[in-house]
């Protein structure tokens, strides 16, 4: 699967044959080469008046072999509900450790990405502050329109076009025409995380108003709204839409971003955004006129708003635990999606007869994993051996594939490798099941081992022996049945309500508060954390209130965060303990837990029952399909 | 299992024309040099170019060019005593020259990829060829030197067991031992008498570009892309030592008759003599100023000719005793150069397609005639960028070629794929042909140009379709399967012979003689566009309703602005709505002149076409929406 953005456009096609999700800009505004298998592109419409590319269509012949769906899977899988499960729905949802989303009729592909994306490490927390940021500037923008109209432009909403190559061209011209309009892209975001407020809400109030499963529709609608391959009601690719999902946070970080960079005036001082890391990659690529200004701009930003009242000291040291990429977590217009999904391959080309090496580099969101028949040998070797293996390759271009060298200036043979420069905070594997046929797209039921932990394989890792980092599943989305038209989606998610995500926010700084000695202690805490590394990243939170010992969370917990009914986890725990003769659980939880997201049925299920879900079975057509693992931090503080 | 496949895959793939525009004479190599060999009675030097030729120089002067090849020249070897030159090209082909008189006596089709190297058993008189095709022939070269146009059937045996990509080859003087370094990093040896696998010898970690055997067959060395080099003992078939020396790939090597001293050359540009007893005391030849590719003995064993990816072979006097015991230091210079040319390694094609502006290694910026197959103008070292900023003209002219620059010299290619050599119609005005009666008339540029390559061919055309342009009979002129193998080659000026006719009969594919020969006038390409009226356009005026869609419209490409104008009057101006008594203000009230035709708020120049417009201005591929409005004629 791939997803393509073109210039100026939203445009996401499947691919089936493309390795990676790239996502690329170029100046073209139609790439012939990228045009993919025909059914899936049936118009591509030029509009002059807005001088923007239509989002290519997804039609509903997208799927052709819709209809070939057996008989006894329609029964199993009909409207990509699953028709056999044997409870009460009133009393699931009683029982439900977190509030639970209903089927809207095949929309388990929507469902289990916002199962996923809301127990993401870190995501919630992030996708909380962007919103706020937007707020924020949005705020301002306006009473900065009404002091200084003889700026002669209307400080428009962050309304640029839904296209990502905003220059800050269109944002003049747009600015004034689409004042009061939000861009589509800004929408879905907002009600992503409008959702996750209800979804908040309702968990809150569950004790005193049990609710039915939330139907997300308005989510839902601005999703189709933005983006036209989500229309129709047929089952999609729960992958294209987590890519297109991430896209568009990323995109509307990018709009906030661009909005503070052209209005330089709205922002207090001190308060300018630093560009992550490796934005700059995709700054490079778009050859924003503004990449230049921004690296300017941001040697003395510094920061927490000033506005507060109190100068705050850089927090460096709280955030240096997590590495060096921290510096612009702070600042608003924090571009979290490139943070934390975004990964470098680096594509390393030799040719062969000067021996000169170019190297390529391009950011993605996934790594596509080939299904590989896998021998005796491979089911003795360590499962992430069998990850590394496909997913840092070689080959050779030769016979009719040569590489145009361009010392040479001919074809000549070459090697190529490709590796990763970096990968993300949450890394998502896609396993490459549906493949195209002549007869159609078919999926590949194969197994494929799910480790739950992984050695990291990026380039540095590769090159010394102990690896510096490690991932640790986190997510899965799991694909039943025989088709990508007809099946069914189930996320797995670790039950956690991510207490240190929200632990420390630098974001989220009362008034007058935090002395060189109160963060010197939170950072204590943290490395109370830290240091029990696997089992404090999915710890219990101790107390439910916003500040334990002198750990503060962040207020935006409160607001969308994820509120489990701990009671029906713990008592599944104990239920199964006591099955299998084990110790009553003492609450220590030395055990993880997981949740089972099927539409409106969440159920929480062992670490153990899940493992056996994942394990290897006969002709078995529920398959993972999306793994995400999220990057563990081994610097283990000992003092 | 059968092995169907579906479409007609018909086994002929398509035929493009190419031709390569150069001087009349050659006289340097235009790129690197892939190969040399000297023949010690007549005291010559023989060098394989990059540019596709193989030139002789006589006492160090230039004596000749022996061109044929269409393609890299990657190896030759000089056998018979000096009477014969073989050579391996990336044009697949193996080629059989007459070394004395310089022409090219046979061609060996046999390799299905690049060839890449050669060996040679120089006691029986044997030839081995092997390439990226993974394959090795051994060629008997007396029979090879016998073929004839009638006796043309050769056979060759084949060694069998390789895997991978071939990058070096050596035999031994005596031909008991042939070694092939491929890029499976391993070295295979064979027995040519038997064609007997021997063994394979692993080591290295990456690919073997040189090796040489020792005489008795019971040593070889190897130079590997991992930089070092490697000796082995054959008997033991063990790697006995392993040379250090450079700092980057070992590309060339050649070792004194009693394996006593290696010379070595490589990536990091240097050559450096090592001894082998002791691989400690080494002695840097030389430093050049480019990767040494190839390295080959004087007539007198005292000194080598390095040549290197640049164009530059140079003689460099070897070290003696003296020189290893550090008694004497090396001399800095060579002892004599042989002067190369410079490579185009840059080429835009400017707007109108058909001037090319070229930058060479030298920095020199041209411009070339595609139509004339020649040069134009020199402009010398000036900034290329600005000199393409400053022949840029708002014309849009199709492709109708490609520029392919892998000799260093500039070859166009002409085919009916991505790119239609008949796409581009200009009229005659603007080809500049001064002797055509109807300027205004549209002639097709890839049809005058093929008309000229081919003018010698067929001598009973009639004046008629006499071509307009000459190009010079020296342009060498290529049949090639499309991004495959070179079918026939031959100069313009000797299309006219009666081998040539026959072979070009067969040859010439029919996409090329049917257009010469036609019109080829129903290929002319559309522009689909749709015609406005502007909002000033008293409704009264226009003969179709402003409300209704307006019809699409499909015109030449060429057409021009004008013209379209002139449909505007004729066509949707004047009559006014039906029963209008207005008639007065009908066409004839209306001149073209008062027309203004705009296309994305921009007025458009009448004399502009429709294919720039939208090329430039409308910048779409969706159809062209042109909008009109009446001048007032005041």
């Amino acid at each position: 699967m791939m997803a393509i953005k073109l210039d100026g456009v939203n445009a996401y096609h499947t691919c089936l044959l493309k390795k990676m999700t790239i996502l690329e800009d170029d100046e073209t505004p139609v790439r012939n080469k990228l045009s993919l298998s025909k059914t899936y592109i049936e118009s591509k419409n030029f509009t002059k008046e807005t001088g923007q590319v239509k989002r290519k269509q997804f039609n509903e012949h997208s799927f052709p072999n819709k209809k070939l769906v057996n008989y006894t899977e329609r029964r199993m899988m009909l409207n990509g509900y699953r028709t056999d499960h044997h409870r009460n729905s009133n009393d699931v949802i009683n029982e439900c450790p977190v509030a639970p989303l209903a089927n809207m009729g095949n929309t388990c592909f929507l469902n289990s990405v916002i199962y996923t994306l809301r127990f993401a490490p870190t995501f919630l927390h992030n996708l909380h502050h962007l919103i706020d940021d937007l707020a924020k500037v949005n705020s301002r923008l306006t009473q900065n329109k009404i002091k200084s109209s003889s700026l002669g432009r209307s400080a428009g909403l962050i309304s640029g076009p839904s296209s990502r190559s905003t220059s800050s061209k269109d944002l003049l011209s747009l600015g004034s025409v689409n004042d009061v309009s939000k861009s589509k892209v800004q929408i879905v975001t907002e009600k992503f995380h409008e959702l996750f407020m209800t979804l908040h809400n309702l968990e809150e109030n569950r004790k005193k108003e049990p609710n039915d499963a939330y139907q997300p529709v308005a989510f839902l609608q601005a999703v189709r709204e933005a983006n036209y391959i989500f229309e129709g009601n047929h089952q999609q690719d729960a992958h294209e839409l987590l890519v297109y999902l991430l896209d568009n946070i990323r995109e509307t970080c990018d709009l906030l971003a661009q909005q503070i960079q052209h209005y330089p005036e709205i922002m207090v001082q001190n308060e300018m955004p630093v560009p992550a890391s490796n934005t700059k990659i995709w700054d490079m690529k778009r050859r924003w006129i503004k990449s230049q200004k921004k690296k300017d701009k941001t040697k003395d930003a510094i920061s927490e708003e000033q506005s507060n009242g109190t100068c705050v000291t850089d927090t460096e040291d709280a955030s240096s635990v997590d590495g060096s990429s921290d510096n612009g977590k702070k600042k608003l217009g924090y571009n979290f999606v490139a943070e934390d999904f975004e990964g470098i391959t680096l594509r390393r080309t030799k040719c062969l007869e000067c021996e000169s090496v170019t190297e390529r580099k391009e950011p993605f969101y996934d790594i596509p994993v080939p299904i590989s028949l896998l021998t005796e040998e491979d089911f003795d070797k360590n499962p992430c051996e069998i990850y590394r293996r496909a997913c840092v390759t070689s080959e050779k271009l030769c016979d009719s594939n040569k590489y145009l060298c361009e010392k040479c200036k001919r074809y000549n043979e070459a090697s190529r490798e490709v590796s990763f420069e970096k990968l993300p905070n949450i890394m998502v594997l896609q396993l490459k099941r549906f493949t195209t046929t002549a007869a159609g797209v078919q999926k590949v039921n194969t197994y494929m081992p799910t480790p739950l932990e992984m050695t990291c394989f990026c380039d540095s890792c590769c090159q010394t022996t102990d690896n510096l980092h490690r991932y640790q599943l986190c997510c899965v989305i799991m694909h039943l049945g025989g088709t990508l038209a007809s099946g069914h989606y189930i996320a797995y998610v670790r039950a956690t309500d991510q207490f240190d995500d929200y632990a420390d926010c630098p974001r989220d700084v009362p008034k007058g508060s935090l002395s060189a000695s109160s963060s010197e202690k939170s950072l204590n805490i943290l490395k109370y954390f830290k240091s029990k590394g696997v089992d404090a990243k999915n710890g219990v939170p101790i107390s439910k209130n916003s500040a334990i010992n002198g750990v503060r969370l962040c207020k935006s917990k409160n607001c969308c965060g994820i509120k489990m009914n701990r009671n029906i986890v713990e008592n599944v725990v104990n239920n199964y303990m006591r099955r299998n003769g084990g110790e009553v659980w003492n609450g220590d939880y030395q055990q993880d837990m997981w949740l089972e997201c099927d539409d409106e049925n969440v159920r929480p299920v062992t670490s153990q029952e899940f493992q056996d879900l994942l394990g290897s079975k006969q002709n078995s057509t529920s398959t993972p399909y999306l793994l995400f693992y999220t990057k563990m931090s081994d610097v283990v503080l000992d003092e | 299992m059968s092995n169907l496949k579906p479409g007609g895959q018909s086994g002929r793939k398509k035929v493009q024309v190419s031709m390569v525009i150069c001087e009349a004479e050659e006289r340097r190599h235009r790129s690197g040099v892939n190969a040399l060999q000297v023949d010690p009675v007549l005291d010559r030097l023989y060098s394989a170019g990059r540019d596709s030729i193989v030139r002789v120089y006589e006492h160090e002067r230039y004596l000749q060019s022996m061109e044929h090849h269409t393609d890299w020249v990657n190896d030759i070897v000089l056998c018979c005593g000096g009477r014969n030159l073989i050579s391996a090209s990336s044009d697949t082909t193996v080629k059989v020259w007459n070394a004395h008189k310089g022409f090219c006596m046979s061609t060996l089709r046999t390799h299905k990829d690049y060839v890449k190297a050669l060996a040679y058993a120089k006691d029986r008189e044997q030839v081995a060829s092997a390439g990226l095709d993974k394959s090795i022939y051994l060629w008997d070269v007396n029979t090879l030197t016998a073929l004839t146009a009638s006796n043309n059937t050769v056979t060759t045996s084949s060694l069998s067991g390789n895997k991978e990509s071939i990058y070096s080859l050596a035999m031994n003087p005596p031909g008991t031992i042939i070694v092939c370094g491929s890029t499976e990093r391993a070295l295979r040896l064979w027995d040519p008498r038997t064609c007997a696998k021997v063994c394979k010898l692993k080591g290295h970690t990456d690919n073997v570009k040189a090796l040489v055997v020792s005489r008795d067959g019971s040593h070889c060395i190897s130079g590997s892309s991992d930089g070092t080099i490697r000796v082995w003992n054959l008997g033991i078939q063990r790697c006995i030592q392993t040379i250090r020396v450079h700092t980057d790939s070992v590309w060339a090597l050649l070792a004194t008759e009693n394996f006593q001293y290696v010379i070595s050359g490589g990536r990091d540009k240097k050559v450096i003599m090592t001894e082998l007893k002791n691989q400690d005391n080494s002695v840097v030849v030389c430093v050049e100023d480019a990767p040494v590719i190839k390295m080959c003995f004087t007539a007198d064993n005292q000194a080598v000719w390095v040549s290197t990816s640049e164009s530059h072979i140079r003689c460099w006097k070897l070290p003696t005793e003296r020189h290893f015991r550090g008694e004497l230091s090396m001399p800095q210079n060579p002892i004599s150069t042989i002067q190369g040319g410079a490579a185009i390694k840059q080429a835009v094609v400017l707007n109108d397609k058909r001037h090319i502006i070229t930058k060479d290694s030298d920095n020199n910026v041209a411009i070339f005639d595609v139509l004339k197959a020649r040069k134009i103008e020199d402009l010398g070292i000036v900034n290329f960028q600005e000199e393409i900023k400053n022949r840029f003209k708002m014309v849009y002219v199709p492709n109708w070629f490609n520029v392919d620059l892998k000799t260093g010299m500039l070859t166009i290619h002409l085919g009916q794929d991505e790119v239609d050599c008949f796409a581009a119609w200009v009229s005659a005005r603007d080809a500049g042909l001064k002797d055509c009666p109807e300027p205004d008339q549209k002639v097709n540029y890839g049809k005058l140009l093929l008309q000229a390559l081919l003018e010698h061919w067929r001598m009973d055309t009639d004046a008629e379709t006499k071509p307009y342009f000459s190009v010079p009979r020296h342009i060498p002129l290529i049949f090639s399967e499309v991004g495959g193998r070179t079918l026939y080659r031959v100069t313009v000026g000797d299309t006219g012979g009666d081998t040539e006719t026959a072979l070009l009969n067969e040859t010439v594919p029919s996409w090329v003689t049917t257009n010469i020969e036609d019109n080829c006038s129903g290929k002319f390409i559309k522009v689909q566009f749709f015609l406005q009226p502007h909002s000033s356009i008293p409704s009264h005026l226009l003969k179709q309703d402003r409300l209704k869609k307006p019809d699409r419209l499909v015109a030449n490409d060429f057409i021009q602005c004008r013209k379209v104008a002139e449909h505007v009057v004729e066509k949707l101006l004047g009559e006014g709505t039906a029963g209008s008594p207005d008639v007065t203000l009908s066409s004839n009230g209306t001149t073209v002149d008062q027309i203004e035709l705009t296309c994305n708020d921009q007025v458009l120049d009448p004399a502009m076409d429709l294919r720039t417009v939208k090329h430039f201005i409308w910048k779409s591929s969706a159809d062209l929406t042109l909008c009109y409005k009446l001048l007032n004629s005041k």
